[in-house]
C-alpha cells in the first residue's frame, strides 16, 4: 500500500514518465488486439460452405474415387474441420503432421477433419503429401482452385474453418498455427 | 529341352511386344542454345461471348478452338469456329457419370482422323470425341476410357497411335509411360540428362512438364527446368535442349529422417508452363521475369524465334496448323480467350 502511494507520487510528480507509461499500456492493448485478429476472424462466420465433386482424393491406397461431397453427405459427425493447405509452402506442408496431433486432441468421434490441397502442380501435391508427410487421411486435390472459387474465398481469407452440419462456418482460424484456438474448436466441439 | 523352347517363346514374345518403340537406352544429344532471334507479337482478345466466364484448357483442332471453361454455365466444353468467330457447339455438362464432367485437365488430339479426347482427372477417364459427330444434330460422344491404377496420377498425355497413349505419370523415376486402352502400362525413356541420385528422385516426381507430340516425335518442356527434350519413340536418342538462361530445379528441402517438401522458395523459377506443336514447329510458353515468353524450335531443336508477352500472363498456349497461337490467360481471376499472330 505504501508502495503504490509512494509510485502514485512519483508519477504525478514526473508527468513525462506517466504519459509514457499510458503510451505503453495503450501499445500492448493495441498488439493483443492484433494478435486476437490473427487468431480468429468473424468475417466469415455464418457463411455456408458448398461442397462439390470437383476435387480429387489422391492418397487412398488404390486411388479408388472418393468424391467430396458423398463424404461430406455421409458423414455422421456434428463438426467438420475443413483446412486447405497451400501445398507450395513448406511450413503448410509441415502442418500436415499438426493436424494428426490436432486429431488426437479433439474429440474425433464429434469431428471430421477434411483437408483440400491447393495452388501446386499435382504431382507436386502428390509427392510432398504421400512420399514424404506420409499422410493416410483423406486429402483432397482442388483441380484449378475450384473449390476457392465456388466458395468466394478471397486472398487474406481464414482457409481453415470448424463448420457445422449445416456446413456454417462457426469458427474460422487455424489451431495449428494458434494454439489458444484449439480451446474454442474443443469448446464448440464438446 | 521344354524349358528352353519356352525361354525361348518368351524371349520372342518380349521382343514382338515392344515393337511400338525402342526398348533401348536413350543416348543424350545435348544442344546448348545461343540467343533467340527476338520478335514483337501484339496479343489479340477474343470475344467468344457472353457465355464465357474462364477459359482455361484449348486445342486447335481442324477449324476449331475446343477450349474448357468449368465456370461457364450449363455445358463446359466449347467449340469455337475460328472462321465464323462464334461459338459453333458446346458439350459437356458437369456432373459425375458418362458424358458429364467435373474437371478437364486437358485436351488433345488423338491419332484417328476427327478424334479428340478429354481429360477428366478426378472421375480417371479420357472422353473420346468425335468432331463430325459433335457438329451434327444427333450427337453421342463415341466413348470413355476408364483410368486404373497408375494411370489415375496422368499429368500430361498424348496419342502417339492408335490404341497407344503416352504420358507422365507419378512415381515412374522419371520415365514416360505408355498404355492402351485396356490400360496396361510400360515405362520407358528416362526424360532428363544430369541425374545424380537426390535430383533423380526429385526430378522424376515432381518437375515434369508438358507433353506435345507430331508422328511419332514428344516434346517435352520441364517444369522447373529450362531443358526441353525432343525425341522419337522409334529411335534411341533424344536432343536436349539447355536455354541461353539454363537453370535447374531450386527447392526447399528441409532436414528430415526421410526427404524433405518440395516446395518452391523465393528463388525458384518455373520454366516451361505449356507446350504445343504442329508438324512443323513446338511452341513452349515459359514463365519470364516480366509476363512470359514464347520460345519455337523445330523438331531437330534448331531455335526459330523468341516472343516476350507482357500484356498478358499465359497460362496455356495452342497452336494452329499455320503457326499462329491461342492462349488462355491465367485462371486466379477469370481469364480471358487470347490469340497471337506469330511472324
Amino acid at each position: 500500500m505504501v508502495g503504490l502511494k509512494l509510485l502514485l507520487r512519483i508519477l504525478y510528480e514526473n508527468k513525462k514518465t506517466m504519459i509514457w507509461i499510458i503510451i505503453g499500456f495503450l501499445f500492448m492493448v493495441f498488439l493483443n488486439t492484433a494478435n486476437n485478429s490473427l487468431v480468429s476472424s468473424k468475417r466469415n462466420l455464418g457463411k455456408q460452405i458448398t461442397f462439390d465433386d470437383s476435387s480429387k482424393r489422391f492418397n487412398s491406397v488404390n486411388d479408388s474415387i472418393l468424391f467430396l461431397s458423398d463424404l461430406i453427405n455421409q458423414s455422421q459427425k456434428k463438426f467438420k474441420i475443413v483446412s486447405l493447405v497451400n501445398a507450395s509452402c513448406s511450413d503448410c506442408i509441415e502442418e500436415l503432421q499438426g493436424w494428426r496431433r490436432i486429431r488426437k486432441l479433439i474429440d474425433s468421434v464429434r469431428v471430421d477433419i477434411i483437408l483440400i490441397a491447393y495452388d501446386a502442380p499435382f504431382d507436386m501435391v502428390k509427392y510432398n503429401v504421400v512420399d514424404v508427410a506420409k499422410f493416410k487421411q483423406p486429402v483432397f486435390y482442388d483441380c484449378n482452385n475450384h473449390f476457392s472459387r465456388i466458395n468466394n474465398l478471397q486472398q487474406g481469407d481464414f482457409k481453415t474453418f470448424l463448420i457445422d452440419t449445416n456446413n456454417k462456418i462457426v469458427i474460422s482460424g487455424n489451431p495449428i498455427k494458434n494454439p489458444h484456438l484449439i480451446k474454442s474448436y474443443k469448446e464448440l466441439i464438446r | 529341352m521344354r524349358i528352353k523352347y519356352q525361354i525361348l517363346s518368351l524371349v520372342l514374345l518380349t521382343c514382338c511386344s515392344s515393337n511400338q518403340f525402342s526398348d533401348k537406352e536413350f543416348k543424350y544429344k545435348i544442344i546448348k542454345l545461343a540467343e533467340f532471334e527476338e520478335d514483337k507479337v501484339t496479343p489479340k482478345l477474343i470475344d467468344a461471348g457472353p457465355k464465357i466466364k474462364s477459359p482455361e484448357m484449348l486445342l486447335v483442332f481442324h477449324d476449331y478452338l475446343v477450349f474448357s471453361d468449368l465456370a461457364a454455365p450449363n455445358e463446359k466444353l466449347f467449340f469455337f469456329d475460328i472462321q465464323k468467330n462464334k461459338v459453333e457447339r458446346t458439350l459437356l455438362p458437369y456432373g459425375r457419370g458418362s458424358g458429364k464432367i467435373l474437371s478437364i485437365w486437358e485436351i488433345f488430339s488423338g491419332k484417328r482422323k476427327n478424334i479428340l479426347f478429354v481429360h477428366d482427372l478426378v472421375q480417371s477417364k479420357l472422353i473420346e470425341i468425335n468432331i463430325d459427330s459433335v457438329l451434327s444434330t444427333n450427337y453421342k460422344y463415341s466413348r470413355e476410357i476408364t483410368l486404373n491404377g497408375q494411370l489415375t496420377n496422368l499429368v500430361s498425355i498424348e496419342q502417339i497411335a492408335d490404341s497407344l497413349f503416352v504420358g507422365t505419370i507419378f512415381n515412374t523415376k522419371g520415365r514416360l509411360a505408355y498404355f492402351d486402352e485396356t490400360g496396361n502400362v510400360s515405362y520407358k525413356g528416362f526424360m532428363l540428362s544430369n541425374f545424380d541420385n537426390e535430383s533423380e528422385y526429385i526430378y522424376g516426381h515432381c518437375l515434369r512438364g508438358k507433353l506435345t507430340t507430331s508422328g511419332s516425335n514428344i516434346a517435352v518442356g520441364y517444369f522447373l527446368a529450362d531443358i526441353v527434350d525432343i525425341f522419337n519413340i522409334k529411335g534411341d536418342s533424344i536432343i536436349s535442349i539447355h536455354g541461353p538462361s539454363l537453370f535447374w530445379p531450386s527447392y526447399d528441402q528441409k532436414e528430415s529422417k526421410r526427404r524433405g517438401a518440395l516446395v518452391p522458395r523465393k528463388d525458384t523459377r518455373v520454366a516451361y508452363l505449356s507446350m504445343t506443336s504442329n508438324n512443323d514447329s513446338i511452341f513452349c510458353l515459359m514463365q519470364g521475369d516480366e509476363g512470359n515468353v514464347i520460345l519455337t524450335f523445330d523438331w531437330k531443336g534448331v531455335p526459330r524465334k523468341k516472343y516476350q508477352i507482357t500484356e498478358y500472363s499465359l497460362q496455356n498456349i495452342a497452336a494452329t496448323a499455320d503457326g499462329h497461337l491461342f492462349g488462355t490467360t491465367s485462371i486466379s481471376t477469370n481469364s480471358k480467350l487470347i490469340f497471337l499472330k506469330l511472324k
